[in-house]
């Protein structure tokens, strides 16, 4: 089953050409790795698969749910969607007047409706998997930076999402926190998750995605197999992009 | 200091009793608008909606912008030329609350401007609805922001209500006048009042230090 299929997209910020009829799919259970340069629109095209950002030409459908351009981004289907795709951000952003709990079971509690007492017990649970079961309690000031984004992973699986967007969200930390991040997401990885996910970390893409596209400034270059793309690139500018990484 | 024996209990009375006009017009402008206040704040950062934004913005510029003792002198004559048969008190009342609802609406308005579009962000991508967000994301966080301007414009309002003493409206500035001039003790009587503001304002601007301190650690 096809996930998310993306048709055509463009997206402008007024005079700014920032996506230039980009066309992917994803099928379920796939982990698709973007990459390109800054600026490239990779972030861009994610916000617009959960339409935080609307598009102005082509289309997305996302788990059933067709999103046209020009669409208010606050049409009651919107949030529906919403609820079944994560958004891991690249700055966390947990909300920071909320303890590690009460940021993963907010959601649970007012978007699901679910009890305070299953909610608090999912949470727990979804804090247990990313290895924080003893930071239940603390602020996100009173974490570092990789429990801060690895509560931000909780929060999103315990809404139990159908698809997970993540634009970057080892890019914030420091090289010593990256590695535990990074061990979570190649676990989520392999239960079967469908993900989306904007990183520059290539030893993640070999191992866990299944598939590569390459932004160049707003257009889909190149798209193949992680080892494919990284170590024989056909095209001069993502050539240059991996070599400038490794 | 033959003040002290012209200074007697009903005197003392009737300014306790201008106090607590002087309270209670506080508490009303306060109370509802506040209310307006929410709502002109929301509508004034409401970045969908433009003429929301547009209409609150007039409001606001109109009764930030004239003198407070302008609008009271036209809140006290407009309902008898519109014809309007209510009280002055009431009239001043829902002058006052106006005025609390340009000011207050600002200051929300900066309260919900000062939390970061990420946070929106991170709301609406869990599933929030615009005013699931509001409520539990970004007002909790705004209300620490703007504790500190909440409680300064208290401070100011109790103290710029005295205006409505040209209207006859007996607050504890005019009940202090009154008892100066009728058993002639000037001193007595306008030092008591200002005890009595200092005796408002004071836990007022304490309360405000406690709030903004429990706020800063419950966020360390
Ligand atoms: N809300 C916005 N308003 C105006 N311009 C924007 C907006 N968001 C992004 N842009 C512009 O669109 C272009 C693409 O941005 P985008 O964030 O998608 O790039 P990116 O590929 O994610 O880059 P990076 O690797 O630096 O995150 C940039 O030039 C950016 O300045
Ligand atoms: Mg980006």
């Amino acid at each position: 089953m096809i996930m998310v299929e993306i048709k055509e997209v463009h997206k402008s910020f007024r005079d700014l050409h920032v996506l230039r009829g980009i066309s992917m799919d994803v099928r379920e259970g796939e982990s698709v790795v973007i990459m390109g340069p800054s600026g490239s629109g990779k972030s861009t095209l994610l916000r617009c698969i959960n339409y935080l950002e609307p598009i102005d030409a082509g289309s997305i459908r996302v788990d059933g749910e067709l999103l046209t351009p020009k669409m208010s981004t606050r049409l009651a289907k919107l949030h529906k969607l919403r609820e079944r795709i994560g958004f891991v951000f690249q700055r966390f952003n947990l909300f920071p007047h909320l303890t590690a709990l009460d940021n993963v079971s907010l959601a649970l509690k007012i978007v699901k409706k679910i009890g305070p007492e299953q909610a608090e017990e999912i949470a727990i649970r979804c804090l247990e998997q990313v290895g924080l079961k003893d930071k239940i309690s603390s602020y996100p000031d009173q974490l570092s930076g990789g429990q801060q984004q690895r509560v931000a992973i909780a929060r999103c699986l315990a809404m139990e999402p159908r698809l997970i967007l993540l634009d970057e969200i080892t890019s914030a930390l420091d090289p010593e926190l990256i590695k535990e991040v990074l061990e979570v997401l190649a676990r989520v990885s392999r239960s079967g998750m469908t993900m989306i996910i904007i990183t520059h970390e290539l030893k993640f893409a070999k191992e866990s995605a299944d598939r590569i596209c390459f932004f160049y400034n707003g257009k889909i270059i190149e798209e193949g197999a992680p080892e494919q793309i990284i170590e024989s690139s056909q095209t001069a500018e993502a050539k240059r992009f991996f070599q400038a990484l490794t | 200091m033959g003040e002290f024996a012209r200074f007697g209990f009903n005197d003392l009375l009737y300014l306790v009793r201008g106090a607590y006009t002087t309270i209670q017009l506080c508490g009303i402008a306060f109370l509802f608008g506040g209310l307006l206040g929410i709502i002109v704040g929301i509508a004034r950062s409401n970045h969908k909606i433009t003429a929301f934004r547009w209409i609150a913005g007039v409001y606001i510029e109109i009764f930030r912008g004239v003198p407070l003792l302008l609008q009271l002198i036209i809140g006290y004559f407009a309902p008898s030329v519109l014809g309007w048969d209510i009280s002055v008190f009431l009239a001043v009342s829902i002058v006052l609350c106006l005025y609390t609802g340009a000011y207050l609406g600002e200051i929300f308005r900066s309260g919900l401007e000062s939390i970061h579009k990420e946070q929106w962000e991170a709301a609406s991508s869990l599933g929030m609805k615009y005013f699931q967000s509001l409520r539990y994301v970004i007002i909790p966080q705004g209300v620490r922001v703007i504790i500190p301007s909440i409680i300064g414009f208290l401070v100011a309002l109790v103290k710029a209500i005295c205006l409505v003493s040209i209207l006859n409206v007996v607050d504890l500035t005019l009940a202090a006048q009154r008892v100066a001039v009728r058993a002639y003790v000037p001193l007595l009587a306008m030092g008591s009042a200002a005890l009595i503001y200092f005796v408002i304002c004071y836990p007022l601007s304490k309360i405000g230090q406690r709030l903004e301190a429990q706020s800063k650690r419950s966020e360390a």
